[in-house]
């Protein structure tokens, strides 16, 4: 390959890597990334209701919205045990009664977060090899042209 | 020999005229959700980049004195 030829497949190369890696860091941000809800009201009607975001982890805290926001219970619920879906749906069992409550919990990204907590560690792994990738890009242009005097 | 020093300097000449595209992308690749380990080997991408144009001269140097018999 001329040295022109390559030069033009290493721009190419380096522009699209940093195109792609720019992509794949904002989906690994979202694959690890824990997102927090403090005080989201909701209306509880017979023990059940339904969450603003999907993607529920874990972290249900819930406490009465007219109470001044205290006390807070969490998912040991005083009267019964919360529980929520993946799809943000809430049962509380022995509910006292129907109203408006606020909720906190955490929840991440519906289609891209890692539940895996090993797999999590191993994203920020992808990214730095991709770099590795395209920082191999340029290495093998200056490779290619000082190869006839190494 | 004609041949060799006219395609170095398109070389050297384009690969300088590209060099701050090549920058600009990386610092906005580091700008987002790149950290770490990846935005520093990232941002060493410049500097290959910037090795690769001057292999590209020394390269052209060394085949020009080469040929002349000067090496």
């Amino acid at each position: 390959m001329t040295n022109v030829k390559l030069m033009v497949v290493v721009f190419v190369g380096i522009i699209l890597g940093a195109v792609f890696i720019d992509m794949l860091g904002d989906r690994n941000f979202d694959a690890s990334h824990v997102q927090t809800v403090t005080n989201e009201s909701i209306t509880i009607t017979l023990g059940t209701g339904t969450l603003a975001n999907e993607g529920f982890i874990s972290g249900i805290a819930m406490h009465n919205s007219t109470a001044g926001g205290v006390p807070t219970h969490t998912s040991g619920w005083a009267n019964g045990t919360i529980t929520s879906t993946y799809a943000g749906a809430l049962t509380m069992a022995q509910f006292p009664g129907n109203g408006t409550w606020n909720v906190s919990y955490t929840y991440g990204d519906t289609t891209t977060y890692v539940h895996n907590a090993q797999a999590r560690t191993i994203l920020p792994l992808v990214l730095v090899f991709f770099a590795l990738g395209i920082l191999l890009v340029g290495a093998i242009w200056v490779y290619n042209s000082l190869k006839d005097y190494l | 020999m004609l041949g060799n020093l006219i395609g170095g300097f398109i070389v050297i000449v384009i690969g300088v005229t590209l060099m701050p595209i090549v920058a600009d992308e990386v610092v906005r690749a580091q700008g987002g959700n790149v950290t770490g380990s990846a935005s520093t080997i990232l941002g060493l991408t410049p500097l290959f980049f910037a090795l690769g144009i001057m292999s590209a001269g020394i390269s052209l140097t060394v085949s020009g004195l080469r040929n002349a018999g000067l090496v």
